[in-house]
């Protein structure tokens, strides 16, 4: 059984996670191409649909091990974007974000 | 003329006068400005804030109707799909046979599997779908509101609930936002009370916590009336958390003015406000994280309601002959634009900020009305308060860009 402040901040970064995509949707910094746009629009679209799911979801009925996965997993895919946001170099290319992100919203559907 | 003014203007600053010596900054507010009439505004647009999520969610439904012409636009409930493969409609009509007998339920079956033939590859849900939808609902609400209904009719009614939030459109208020309404009237007026106790204004208590005892009354009710039929699980949870801190509040109303009539000393009251000092706050912690988390969602939906929307537009302005057209096409641009998360949660957090702290500096001031620190956190945080009513409005209109 999950507390309260532990789904609360899961759901929160997951939400946080959907709005910084939606962000790089509408900027495409590198290494993202103009062609990635309906990409990261449609994942972004599948981060929120996780994000709400799991905001009906009873704290009380989540096992503690599924938020602590799907934690690391949302903070994964958040340093992405983090580092494309704010670091001058990037050793990684789209696919790494993309799969990542996709990481995360397994991780929050499987919490179901 | 001048002697009229003269003697209009004395008592003005024999206040001020009397304030410079003794009542250092408290705040002399008017009868019409009170933590209930500056409230109301804060109250609406944290509401508002809240049912936005709603809103943010039916555009982009709006959006995906409006890519199939077959949409059967003229029901009154319109059920948008979304990915092939969810139980919970099945489920529902399997364990009726009165459903499990209906054709359009047997549409609905088929669809909610694949949506390989061509009815169940639309956008929408079809007419016949849709007559089921509302069917399932309506047996699943009666049969959950009998006495003693089985847990797993009630389990099935909440799912089949959050299956329908999912996929209608135009599911407007959602159950949090009357929630987080209710309780914020009722804090208000709660507030009020509270500076009145404050200033010793006995007459005014009486008659003000009637008038909050019968309110608080009438939000209990009406948390209780929000049934099954609209709550999913979580819901329900928050609900009932937040129905047993308003049926606090009616009762320390009630208990308020009870003493205040029996013409019970300054004292008891004081220490009974004290006694329940935490309720306020444990109000407060139930409804904020609901308010901030629907924010943040809702402003997720709305950068992706920019996103899409600005491609159609592009589309149309792609396809456009004549130039006059495409300027009007142009102008709608501006309208769709991500939403400022920072300076709507930042606000957020202030509005409820604001009104802890006017609790806690009025309870501070009733358990000792000459403490001057006290006095002045008071008429701070009052005025915050009111700022915050304002200035929550424009912050609030840029968030809603559209």
């Amino acid at each position: 059984m999950a507390s309260t402040d532990r789904t609360t901040t899961l759901y929160t970064q997951t939400c946080n996670l959907g709005i910084v995509e939606t962000y790089m949707a509408r900027d495409l910094f590198e290494p993202f191409k103009i062609k990635d746009r309906p990409r990261l629009r449609s994942q972004a679209g599948d981060v929120a649909d996780a994000a709400r799911k799991f905001r009906l979801l009873d704290p009380a009925k989540i096992s503690d091990a599924r938020i602590t996965t799907a934690l690391q997993a949302v903070g994964a895919a958040s340093a992405y974007f983090a580092n494309i946001n704010h670091s001058l170099t990037t050793g990684f290319t789209q696919e790494d974000v993309f799969a990542a992100t996709q990481a995360s919203i397994d991780a929050v559907l499987a919490c179901a | 003329m001048v002697v009229r003014l003269y003697v209009a203007v004395l008592p003005c600053v024999a206040i001020a006068v009397a304030c410079l010596v003794g009542c250092q900054s408290v705040v002399y507010k008017d009868a019409a400005s009170s933590y209930v009439t500056s409230g109301r505004v804060l109250t609406k647009q944290i509401g508002d804030t809240t049912s936005s999520l709603a809103a943010a969610q039916d555009r982009l439904k709006l959006a995906k109707i409006a890519t199939d012409a077959q949409c059967p636009i003229s029901e009154n409930r319109l059920f948008v799909r979304d990915a092939p493969g969810n139980p919970v409609f099945g489920n529902a009509i399997n364990a009726s046979p009165k459903l499990r007998a209906m054709d359009e339920c047997r549409q609905l079956v088929t669809c909610e599997k694949s949506h390989t033939t061509s009815t169940c590859a639309r956008a929408c849900y079809s007419r016949e779908e849709g007559k089921c939808v509302m069917q399932i609902e309506l047996d699943l609400a009666n049969a959950s509101q009998a006495p003693d209904p089985a847990p797993s009719t009630v389990e099935s009614a909440n799912a089949v609930a959050k299956r329908i939030q999912e996929v209608e459109y135009g599911r407007t208020a959602t159950t949090q936002s009357k929630i987080v309404i209710q309780t914020l009237g009722i804090l208000t007026g709660y507030l009020d009370i509270l500076d009145k106790l404050a200033e010793a204004r006995t007459s005014d208590i009486q008659a003000n916590t009637k008038d909050f005892s019968d309110k608080a009354t009438d939000a209990y009710n009406g948390l209780s009336q929000l049934t099954g039929r609209e709550l999913s699980s979580s819901d329900k949870k928050t609900r009932d958390n937040v129905a047993s801190a308003v049926t606090a509040f009616g009762k320390l109303a009630g208990d308020i003015s009870k003493m205040v009539q029996e013409g019970r000393d300054a004292d008891g009251i004081k220490a009974y406000v004290a006694q329940h000092a935490d309720d306020v706050p444990n109000l407060i912690s139930a409804i904020r994280p609901l308010v901030k988390s629907d924010a943040l969602l809702a402003d997720l939906y709305t950068n992706l309601g920019a996103l899409d929307i600005r491609q159609a537009l592009e589309k149309q302005y792609a396809g456009t002959k004549d130039a006059y057209t495409r300027m009007l096409i142009f102008s709608d641009r501006d309208k769709y634009q991500f939403a400022d998360t920072k300076k709507l949660q930042a606000n957020l957090d202030a509005a409820f900020d604001a009104l802890l702290q006017s609790h806690n500096s009025l309870v501070a001031l009733i358990r000792n009305p000459s403490d001057e620190q006290q006095q002045k956190l008071r008429s701070a945080s009052w005025e915050s308060f009111k700022l915050l009513a304002s200035d929550f409005n424009g912050a609030f209109q840029a968030f809603r860009a559209f």
